[in-house]
C-alpha cells in the first residue's frame, strides 16, 4: 500500500514528462535508424544504440534525475514525505528503482528497435541481441547511479557533472591512458560493443557495475549523513557565488584541457632514412630503401606530385594531405597497404609494375588523398562510388590520354559485373554491396565506366563538377553545417550536377555500356572469362568435423564468355577469412587461399575443421587469369558457420 | 508546579508520578547536538492523555528539533522517548501511524489537489477516514479540486490539519502551524484546533512561540529554552508566581523589595529603571499573587503583567 502510494504519486507527477521523453527517444532512434537504412552498410543498427548510449541517454538520465530527485529536494516536499509513516530509505530507494527501470525500459526499447531494423548481414541472433542488451543495461545502470548520486548534491551537482565530464574526457583522450582497459570505456569499445557476438565482457561489466554500485551507495550514504541534514543543506538553488565558482571551474578545466591537448600534439611522422625522395607542394616522400631503386623512387614521387598538383588546381582544393610511400620489394604487385595516419601512408612494391599496375597504385594513393581531405566523408556509401570512379578516372585520363588497353580491361570488368548482378548499376544505393560482392577492383571498374560515360557524353567538366560536389568539401565541424550538409541527399546532388534524373543517368550509362560491349577488344577480353558461378556448402560430418566445400557451376550469360571451362587458362581460388568488426569492402588476405584448376561437377575446394560453429566468415571464389591484371570475383558470401 | 528557586532554572516535572502509566508522550533528558551546537540539552516533558499541551519557546529554542525527534525523523543523542507507553524506536512506523502531524512549513505537492493528496496520504494510514476527510474539507471550505499550489498559507494549514485529523490520530502534533498566517486566519485555525480537540478527545501537542495561541488552546504548557525545559505545568500557577512592582526613582532605596517577602523563597527576574520608575520583577516559589494579600511598602505599586511579559521574564532568566 505504502509502495503503491509512493509509486502512484511519482507516476502521476512525471507521467507526461516520461511519455514525452519516451516518444522523443523512439522518434530519435527511428530517425537515426532511417538514416542508417539509407546507407545500410555504413553502420550496423546497433551502432545507433551505442551512439544513443553516448549521447542522448545520459541526457535523459539527467532529466529523469532532475525530475525524480532534485525537484523533490529543492521544493522541500521531501520533508512532507519523510514525516509519513514508512521506512527512512524507502522513498529514495523507490525513486532509485523507478528511475532505473524507466531508463532500462528505454534502453531495451532502443535495442529492440535496432534489432528489428537489422539486416541480413548483421546476422541477428538471440544471443547477440541479449549480449548487446546486457551491455546496454549495465551502462544505463551506471548512468543512473551517477545521476542519482549527483542529484542528491543539490546546487553542487552541476559542478560535479562538469568535473565528471572532464575526467571522462581525460581518460578517453589522454594519450597516457588506454581507455580500452578502463571500465566503462572498455564496455563501450567502438568495435566490440557492436560487433562482439560471442564473448561476454565480464571484466568490463563487473568494473562498470562496481562503479555503479559505489555511486549508488554514495548516494544513499549521503542521504543519511547527519540524518539527511547534509542533503537538505545542499538542496538549494544555485546562488550567484555558485555560478561564479562554476565559471572559474569551467575556465580552469578548459585551460588544463587545452594544455593537455598541446602536450598531446606531436609532429607528424617523417622518414629518417637517407634513401628518401622528398618533394614539397604537395608534400610527397618516397622511401626507396637502396640506391638501386632511387630512380624508380624519384619517378614515382614526381608522378604522384604532378598528378596531385593538377588535381588540386582542377578541383580547387585548399590543401592536400602529405603522401608517404614506402617501397617493399618483397610484396606482390597488387599487395598495397593503405592508411590515413599523418596524411596518406602507403606501402607497396611498384618495381615490377606495368602501366596498368601503376594506375592501380596511383588510384589507391589518390583515393587516400581525397578521403583524408574530406575527413573520411568521401567514404560514406552514397559518395563512395564517386570517390572510387573519379580517382581511377583521374589516374587514367585526368592528366594524360587514356590507354586503350586499360580502357578495354576496365570496360570488360564493368560489363562482367553488371552481367552477374544487374542491380549493381544502382551506384548510390548499393555501392557497398557491389564492393563486397565483386571486390574493390570490380566496383572501381564499374564506377570508372560511369565517369568515362559522363566524360564522353557530357564532357570532362561534368566529371570534375561531380567530384567537386562530393569530394571537395570537408566534413562540417559544427552542428549547423552538419545539418545543412545532410539536408541535401546524394541523389539530389547527382541530379543537380548532371541536370537529369538519376534513373535517366543509370539508363543512358547502361545503354552506352551495351554499345561498348561490341568493341572487339572488349569482347576478346570477355571471352577469356569462364562462364562460371560459385556455390558454397557448409556442413558438419558424422565425426563432428566442420567442412566447407566450394563448387563451380556453369552460368548463363548475356556476354560471350568462355564456356569451355577446361580451356580456361587461369585458376580458381578460394579465399576466406574471419569477418572483422568493420566488415565492409573486404580484401581477403592471400594467406588464406586455396588455388585449384577450375572445374565443374565436384567440390573444387574443401576446408576441414578450419572454422567452427558460430564463426562468421567471408568466403570469396576468384578467377585469376593471365589476361586481367586483377582476379574476377565469381562468388562471394558472408557465412555464419552453422 | 512551582520552580525550584534555590539553584538554576530546573525542569518542573510530572506533577503526578502516579499517572505515569497513562502518559501519552514523555521525553526524559533528551539531548541532541549538530556538531558543536547543542540544540537539546536535557529536555524533559510529559503529556497526559486528552490534554492540549502547549510547547512554548523562542525561535531556535529547540522546539522543531524536539518534534522531529518525537516523530522519529531524527534520532536523539541521548535520553529516553516514550510514545503511547512504548519506546519510540521500537516501532517508529506503527507509532507514526497513530500520530497526526502538522508541520511548520506546509510542503505538500503543489500540483496535487486535496482529493489527490488524500489518495496519496491514505496509503500510509490504516485508519484513514475518507468520510471525515471529505467532511472536514467541506467544514473548512477547502476546494477539493483545486491545486494545493494555489492555496493561501491559511488554506494549506487547514488542509494539513484536515489530513492529520483524517488519520484518526491518538496524538496530534502541531509544529508552529500558524507561522506566516494573518491574525484572522490564525484565530480561525486555533478555533478549529480547539474544537477538534474537544470533539475527538485526542491528545494535542501544540508547539508555538506565540503566547496568545497557548492561552487560547492549551491546558498545560511546557516552556523550552536553550534546549531545556524551564517550566512544565499549568498556566495559572506560572502567572500567579510572577509579579512586577515599581517605585519612583526618588523613593527607591537600592536593594529594597516592594514588601516583606522574606518569608517566601523568591528570586529577582528583572530590575531596572523605566520611565522614571524603578521596576522589579520577582518570581516566587508559590502562587503568591493568588493566595496572599500582599502588603506593599510605601511608594511601591503593583504593575500588571500579560502572559507574554511573564514568558519573556522567565525565558530571559533561564
Amino acid at each position: 500500500m505504502v509502495v503503491s502510494s509512493l509509486l502512484g504519486k511519482d507516476i502521476r507527477e512525471h507521467r507526461l514528462a516520461a511519455l514525452l521523453l519516451t516518444a522523443g527517444t523512439i522518434a530519435m532512434t527511428l530517425l537515426m535508424l532511417a538514416w542508417n537504412r539509407q546507407a545500410p552498410y555504413s553502420m550496423s543498427p546497433f551502432e545507433i544504440v551505442r551512439f544513443a548510449l553516448l549521447s542522448f541517454l545520459p541526457l535523459i538520465a539527467l532529466i529523469t534525475g532532475n525530475r525524480l530527485i532534485v525537484r523533490e529536494y529543492l521544493s522541500g516536499t521531501r520533508q512532507f514525505v519523510e514525516a509519513l509513516p514508512m521506512g527512512r530509505n524507502l522513498p529514495l530507494l523507490l525513486k532509485y528503482l523507478t528511475g532505473l527501470v524507466y531508463l532500462a525500459a528505454l534502453a531495451i526499447m532502443m535495442v529492440a528497435l535496432a534489432a528489428q531494423q537489422a539486416g541480413v548481414t548483421d546476422d541477428v541472433t538471440r544471443d547477440y541481441v541479449l549480449l548487446i542488451m546486457l551491455k546496454t543495461l549495465v551502462m544505463t545502470t551506471l548512468y543512473w547511479s551517477v545521476v542519482f548520486c549527483f542529484s542528491l548534491c543539490g546546487h553542487l551537482r552541476i559542478a560535479l557533472y562538469l568535473v565528471g565530464a572532464a575526467l571522462v574526457a581525460l581518460v578517453a583522450w589522454y594519450p597516457g591512458i588506454d581507455p580500452d582497459r578502463v571500465p566503462p570505456f572498455a564496455l563501450m569499445d567502438d568495435q566490440l560493443f557492436v560487433f562482439e557476438r560471442d564473448l561476454i565482457p565480464w571484466q568490463a561489466m563487473q568494473g562498470t557495475l562496481l562503479m555503479a554500485g559505489l555511486f549508488t551507495l554514495a548516494g544513499f550514504l549521503l542521504s543519511r549523513i547527519g540524518e539527511g541534514s547534509v542533503v537538505e543543506r545542499l538542496a538549494k538553488p544555485m546562488t550567484r557565488r555558485d555560478y561564479v565558482a562554476l565559471g572559474v571551474l569551467a575556465a580552469s578545466g578548459l585551460t588544463v584541457w587545452s594544455t593537455l591537448l598541446e602536450q598531446k600534439t606531436r609532429p607528424p611522422v617523417e622518414f629518417s632514412s637517407e634513401y628518401v625522395v622528398r618533394l614539397q607542394d604537395p608534400a610527397v616522400s618516397v622511401l626507396y630503401l637502396e640506391d638501386a631503386h632511387q630512380a624508380a623512387g624519384q619517378a614515382m614521387a614526381e608522378r604522384i606530385s604532378e598528378s596531385m598538383t593538377i588535381l588540386q588546381a582542377s578541383l580547387g582544393l585548399a590543401a592536400l594531405p602529405d603522401v608517404k610511400l614506402v617501397l617493399d620489394p618483397e610484396r606482390e604487385p597488387h599487395e598495397i597497404d593503405y592508411a590515413t595516419a599523418d596524411g596518406v601512408f602507403i606501402t607497396a612494391n611498384w618495381l615490377p609494375h606495368d602501366s596498368y599496375d601503376d594506375a592501380i597504385l596511383d588510384s589507391v594513393i589518390l583515393h587516400g588523398v581525397l578521403s583524408a581531405q574530406t575527413s573520411g566523408r568521401a567514404m560514406f556509401e552514397p559518395y563512395h562510388w564517386v570517390l572510387d570512379g573519379f580517382t581511377r578516372w583521374w589516374v587514367e585520363q585526368g592528366t594524360s590520354e587514356l590507354r586503350p588497353e586499360h580502357r578495354h580491361e576496365l570496360l570488360a570488368r564493368a560489363l562482367w559485373v553488371l552481367d552477374v548482378e544487374p542491380a549493381a548499376h544502382q551506384l548510390i544505393d548499393r555501392w557497398q554491396l557491389t564492393a563486397d560482392r565483386f571486390s574493390y577492383s570490380g566496383a572501381e571498374s564499374l564506377a570508372w565506366s560511369a565517369m568515362d560515360f559522363l566524360e564522353e557524353t557530357r564532357g570532362r567538366e561534368t566529371v570534375l563538377a561531380l567530384a567537386s560536389e562530393f569530394l571537395v568539401t570537408p566534413v562540417a565541424d559544427n552542428l549547423v553545417g552538419a545539418f545543412q550538409d545532410r539536408r541535401i541527399i546524394a541523389r539530389q546532388r547527382v541530379e543537380s550536377v548532371l541536370d537529369m534524373s538519376l534513373d535517366a543517368f543509370y539508363r543512358q550509362w547502361q545503354d552506352w555500356l551495351a554499345v561498348q560491349r561490341t568493341d572487339a577488344s572488349v569482347q576478346q577480353l570477355l571471352a577469356t572469362i569462364p562462364a562460371l558461378q560459385g556455390r558454397l556448402v557448409s556442413r558438419s560430418t558424422a565425426e563432428g568435423v566442420q567442412e566447407l566445400e566450394a563448387w563451380y557451376e556453369p552460368r548463363e550469360s548475356a556476354l560471350e564468355l568462355l564456356e569451355d571451362i577446361d580451356s580456361a587458362q587461369g585458376e580458381c581460388i578460394l579465399k576466406h577469412d574471419y569477418i572483422g568488426p568493420f566488415d565492409m569492402e573486404i580484401e581477403v588476405s592471400d594467406d588464406y587461399e586455396d588455388v585449384a584448376r577450375c572445374r565443374t561437377g565436384d567440390a573444387v575446394h574443401v576446408l576441414n575443421s578450419l572454422y567452427s560453429s558460430g564463426d562468421r566468415v567471408y568466403i570469396a571464389l576468384d578467377y585469376d587469369g593471365p589476361v586481367f591484371h586483377q582476379p574476377l570475383r565469381l562468388h562471394a558470401e558472408r557465412m555464419s558457420i552453422p | 508546579m512551582m520552580m525550584d528557586l534555590a539553584g538554576e532554572p530546573v525542569v518542573a516535572m510530572d506533577p503526578d508520578p502516579g499517572r505515569k502509566g497513562a502518559t501519552i508522550l514523555s521525553l526524559q533528558d533528551v539531548r541532541k547536538s549538530f556538531g558543536s551546537l547543542q540544540v537539546l540539552d536535557g529536555l524533559s516533558l510529559a503529556v497526559q492523555p486528552g490534554e492540549v499541551f502547549g510547547f512554548l519557546g523562542r525561535n531556535g529554542a529547540g522546539k522543531s528539533t524536539a518534534i522531529r525527534i518525537l516523530m522519529g525523523i531524527m534520532r536523539s543523542d541521548a535520553g529516553q522517548i516514550q510514545v503511547f507507553g512504548r519506546p519510540l524506536h521500537s516501532d517508529v512506523i506503527g507509532i507514526r501511524q497513530r500520530i497526526g502531524y502538522v508541520a511548520q512549513d506546509q510542503n505538500m505537492y503543489p500540483w496535487m489537489t486535496p482529493r489527490v493528496l488524500s489518495k496519496f496520504v491514505s496509503g500510509f494510514y490504516p485508519r484513514w477516514d475518507e468520510r471525515r476527510f471529505q467532511q472536514l474539507l467541506s467544514d473548512f471550505d477547502l476546494p477539493p479540486k483545486r491545486r494545493v499550489g494555489t492555496f493561501s498559507g491559511g488554506m494549506k494549514a487547514k488542509l494539513a490539519l484536515t489530513l492529520a485529523l483524517s488519520t484518526r490520530p491518538e496524538l496530534l502534533i502541531l509544529d508552529e502551524p500558524t507561522a506566516g498566517m494573518d491574525p484572522v486566519a490564525r484565530r480561525e485555525f486555533l478555533d478549529l484546533v480547539r474544537d477538534q480537540a474537544i470533539q475527538d478527545g485526542a491528545t494535542t501537542f501544540f508547539s508555538t512561540h506565540l503566547i496568545d495561541e497557548i492561552e487560547a488552546v492549551a491546558d498545560r504548557i511546557g516552556i523550552v529554552e536553550s534546549g531545556r525545559t524551564i517550566y512544565d505545568g499549568e498556566l495559572d500557577p506560572l502567572r500567579n508566581s510572577i509579579g512586577s512592582w515599581s517605585i519612583a526613582m526618588a523613593d527607591y532605596v537600592p536593594g529594597a523589595l516592594p514588601g516583606d517577602f522574606a518569608r517566601q523563597r523568591l528570586r529577582i527576574l528583572k530590575e531596572g529603571e523605566r520611565q522614571g520608575r524603578w521596576v522589579i520583577t520577582l518570581q516566587f516559589s508559590e502562587e503568591v499573587l493568588a493566595s496572599h494579600e500582599i502588603v506593599l511598602d510605601p511608594g511601591w505599586r503593583h504593575e500588571s503583567m500579560s502572559l507574554e511579559d511573564v514568558f519573556i521574564a522567565v525565558v530571559a532568566n533561564a
